[in-house]
């Protein structure tokens, strides 16, 4: 290539005596090269690798998850078509239990599903159309907590 | 293409050379207090790690505040590695706040910010202010309890100032409390507002530098130093520095990892021992210690303005610390140790108390 | 049809309107002056402690509230002034009631359906009835002086609603009332009852939730005896009486062999084992051949229902101790960092068997048992999985840790031994005349 220095000569750039930036090989210290060249090959070595070992995490942060998205303040029970009339269906919101009850005419509501007395996990008896708990089998409907109001369950429709 | 006809067809077209030449001729001086030059670049080192990692998690967080817990909650537990990026992202940026301070601190001890340098040092002192903002927004997004609560008293704290307090407190909240607008609002500074602001000031703050090269100590002037190239040598012992952070972080990540805690409830009362972030402490110790009334003024705004004042005075220290007489040097090491050991003492009384 | 504007009504009708002002004003204040008189209360008001006490006492009174005054229990006349003429046995003044009489006394009213409706139609009206039937109302017939009536419980003046907080009757003042007779040594001599009742109550669970949690649907002395109709329920009516609240262990046991034993034996059905009123939260060992076990009452080694009562008890240890185990790596997960939220909440499941199985225990039955503890087992051991797996991720993470910080530090090594080397040749070069 035409007006290029004879760079091809030198082992790195600014290795010609008249180069400002000079990292030459002093006359005497050849000998030094093949340490040079075996310690640039291992720097190069341990840069790839620890770059390797950044942009490995990396790479796998930005592949989707198994699960797509994150938990939101909304969560799906169920089909309506699922869920009968006059019956209820455990579902998890959050980290607590709620239960979704379809009443005989149709209106749906949404409880926590602990109980207020050992924490039992409530169940809807369609014979009663009451809320129960395993415990005492009492009408508890009073005792079941209402899941604050800014929260709303969604259902999926058929 | 090897690599030096690259940089030539680069050099023609982008006139890179000149910038390769600048950094070719920049030499650092060596001398007693030389280790110290490093912590501009950790500083600035841990900030692009910040930038990369904050990135990262802007692709899986959800600035709301029925789903930032929950995002936050779903990075760590689902997203591969999600755990290493948010952990790193919390621990560096606690590393960066303290190397800024040291960064600074050691500028004001070797008094680089006498002329020509009063610019670098006004710039250096926004851009503390602009990472303090950086923790202080940064802090709230995964919305749980301990954030919740410490926004809230900080925020509470700014209020206090006579006159602007009010309004400044209801800019930074959306609103009179602490709700999902002020979240939305602290990740919109967090993400846009302030990293655009800082990457005009550390771009200046940076060219300043290069164009006055680094200062040496009063002490140190008009001696004949033995000056090291900054490229390849300190930029070398840089590049340890900034391996060795990336070690420290991975082992903190791994070892410390972040607590994610309970989500913020509106509702429930603040926990016991609320307290902000460590290098808040100092300042809300300060408050805590104030006599509630002094002399018929309320001592929580006496505290603040006395604040605001000690800020400004750092702030124009290049036009208070003029070339004086050594007594006057002496002087103004005194403050500083004594503002150091005092930020130390309180910062301490703060977790003990 | 529109009505009419007073405006449009005629200038006479108008007239006649403002005629009745004045009119009506009159009536009104003829009306107030004669304002029921009652010389009772004129006259008592003024007299010394224990004669006037009835009318102080009736300021908070709920028969005074609604009107019904001295002479609507006491008869006589209000209007006289005269001592003679207002208590006048002929105008049917009774005054301090025999003790034998009251429950009559009151039942006058309180007995009269078709005018305690006009007051209250939701309360009843077979409390005299009721009371006939109970232990006081018995002995107060064979002319028993001591016992409760009435107004032993309710007052005689100042009565005060049930629900009332400061009537002697609220739910957390019944213990009191009744203890004051029945928690009095003294005074419970004649009678062969114990009168530790009160005591014992008060170290109850019952009493615990009464009166530290303010739960006032905690029982209290009358929802086991009744109030009006007072008596312990008998032996083998306990675990209907338990059963208004405890309903499920009470069905359980009802459908048990136990319950046939234990009204054969008079052993007195719950009581046997939880005691009647100081009574205390079960806790395990009270089922399976330890000290403190019930079962030991009446099994003994060798036979069927002490081998049952031992593995009913070592199944459900085993129950909660795997789930102490699961809670326990899963604070060790957490504490180091690990998210577990998730198999925290599914170990609530387990927390669920662990409650009914103590429940069932009263079907006395190891299958029973062993249906509910089985799949509470299973979740138990799929969360204590999870906080094994959370742990070996956090190991996994630490040796990813030490092999990153082992290429990293060699790195950093590697960088150092290179700045030395372009050091060396720098000076070398300096060194080096040109």
């Amino acid at each position: 290539m035409k007006g290029e220095p004879r760079l091809e000569t030198y082992e790195r750039l600014g290795e010609c005596a008249q180069c400002p930036n000079r990292e030459t090989v002093a006359p005497g210290m050849s000998a030094n090269s093949g340490r040079r060249r075996f310690l640039n090959y291992l720097l190069g070595t341990g840069f790839g690798a620890t770059a390797l070992a950044i942009f490995y995490p990396i790479l796998k942060f930005l592949t989707p998850p198994r699960v797509i998205e994150a938990a939101q303040n909304s969560v799906t029970a169920g089909k309506l078509g699922d869920l009968a009339l006059n019956s209820g269906k455990i579902f998890k919101f959050g980290n607590k239990p709620g239960i979704l009850i379809r009443s005989a005419s149709g209106e749906l509501k949404a409880f926590s599903a602990v109980c207020t007395h050992l924490d039992c996990i409530v169940q809807y008896q369609p014979e009663k159309k009451q809320i129960c708990a395993p415990v005492t089998t009492d009408n508890t409907t009073s005792t079941v907590k209402t899941l604050e109001v800014r929260r709303r369950v969604r259902w999926k429709s058929m | 293409m090897k690599a030096e006809s690259l940089t030539l067809w680069l050099d023609d077209r982008l006139g890179i050379g000149a910038i390769g030449a600048l950094v070719h001729k920049k030499e650092v001086p060596i001398h007693r207090h030389s280790i110290w030059y490093y912590f501009g670049g950790m500083t600035l080192f841990l900030f692009c790690v910040q930038v990369f990692t904050g990135i990262l998690l802007l692709l899986y967080y959800r600035p709301s505040a029925e789903t930032a817990f929950e995002s936050v909650q779903f990075i760590v537990t689902e997203v591969q590695f999600g755990w290493l990026i948010r952990s790193v992202h919390s621990w560096s940026a606690n590393l960066m706040i303290a190397t800024l301070f040291i960064h600074m601190f050691s500028v004001y001890f070797m008094r680089a910010y006498r002329q020509p340098r009063e610019m670098t040092w006004l710039s250096g002192v926004f851009l503390l202010l602009l990472a303090v903002g950086f923790g202080f927004s940064g802090y709230l997004l995964p919305w749980n309890k301990l954030a919740f609560f410490a926004t809230k008293v900080g925020t509470e704290i700014a209020g206090v100032v006579p006159i602007v307090g009010r309004p400044v407190l209801r800019f930074l909240r959306g609103g009179d409390d602490v709700t999902g607008a002020t979240l939305t609002r602290f990740f919109g500074f967090h993400v846009a507002v302030l990293p655009a602001i800082t990457t005009v000031l550390l771009a200046s703050h940076l060219m300043l530098v290069q164009m006055h090269g680094m200062s040496v100590p009063p002490s140190l002037e008009g001696k004949d130093l033995k000056k090291m190239k900054f490229f390849p040598n300190f930029f070398l012992r840089d590049l340890i520095g900034w391996v060795l952070a990336i070690g420290a972080l991975a082992a903190l990540a791994a070892l410390f990892p972040w607590e994610l805690g309970e989500k913020a409830d509106a509702f429930a009362p603040a926990p016991a021992g609320i307290r902000p972030e460590w290098y808040f402490l100092f300042m809300f110790q300060t408050l805590k210690l104030i006599p509630a009334k002094i002399l018929s003024f309320d001592g929580e705004v006496i505290g603040i303005l006395a604040f605001a004042i000690g800020g400004l005075a750092w702030f124009g220290l290049p036009f208070l610390d003029k070339p004086a007489p050594p007594r006057r040097r002496l002087v103004f090491t005194a403050i500083g140790v004594i503002v150091v050991i005092y930020m130390v003492a309180l910062t301490i009384l703060g977790y003990i108390g | 049809m529109k009505q009419k504007d007073f405006a449009t009504v005629s200038s006479r009708n108008r007239f006649r309107a403002y005629a009745l002002i004045p009119l009506v004003a009159f009536l009104f204040l003829v009306t107030a002056s004669a304002q029921k008189k009652n010389s009772c209360v004129e006259c008592h008001s003024k007299m010394e402690e224990t004669l006037s006490q009835p009318v102080a006492l009736s300021k908070g009174d709920v028969h005074d509230a609604r009107g019904v005054s001295c002479v609507d229990c006491h008869r006589g006349d209000a209007t006289k002034d005269e001592m003679a003429a207002a208590m006048d046995p002929g105008k049917g003044f009774v005054g301090k009631p025999k003790r034998a009489d009251i429950p009559v006394f009151c039942g006058r009213c309180h007995s009269n359906a078709e005018f305690m409706k006009t007051f209250n139609p939701g309360l009843r009206v077979d409390q005299e009835r009721e009371y006939s039937t109970s232990v006081h109302g018995k002995l107060l017939k064979t002319g028993d002086q001591k016992v409760a009536t009435c107004v032993s419980c309710h007052g005689n003046h100042g009565v005060r609603a049930v629900n009332d907080p400061l009537s002697k009757v609220y739910a957390s003042n019944v213990a009191d009332t009744c203890g004051s007779c029945h928690a009095n040594a003294d005074y419970m001599k004649d009678y062969n009852i114990p009168h530790d009742q009160f005591d014992n109550y008060k170290t109850s669970v019952h009493a615990k939730a009464l009166y530290e949690k303010q739960d006032l649907s905690a029982p209290t002395c009358n929802d086991c005896h009744g109030n009006h109709g007072a008596a312990p329920p008998g032996l083998a009516s306990v675990s209907n009486v338990c059963g208004q609240c405890h309903a499920r262990q009470a069905s359980l046991f009802q459908s048990n062999a136990h319950k046939t034993v234990f009204d054969l034996m008079h052993a007195g059905e719950c009581i046997q084992c939880h005691s009647n009123h100081g009574i205390k939260t079960p806790s395990d060992e009270m089922l399976g051949v330890g000290a403190k076990s019930a079962c030991l009452q009446c099994h003994g080694e060798g036979d069927t229902g002490y081998a049952v009562s031992g593995r009913m008890r070592a199944r459900i240890d085993e129950m909660a101790a795997s789930i102490n185990r699961s809670t326990e790596i899963l604070d060790r997960a957490e504490r180091a960092g690990m998210e577990v939220s998730k198999p925290r909440f599914e170990l609530n499941e387990a927390k669920d068997a662990l409650t009914q199985s103590r429940v069932l225990v009263h079907t006395f039955s190891i299958d029973e048992l062993d249906k509910v503890i089985g799949p509470g087992l299973e979740v138990s051991n799929k969360s204590y999985g999870a906080g094994g797996a959370a742990l070996a991720e956090l190991s996994f993470r630490r040796k990813g840790l030490t092999a990153s910080l082992f290429f990293i530090l060699f790195l950093a090594a590697l960088i150092y031994l290179k700045v030395r080397e372009v050091e060396r040749r720098q000076q070398a070069l300096q060194n080096e005349p040109l």
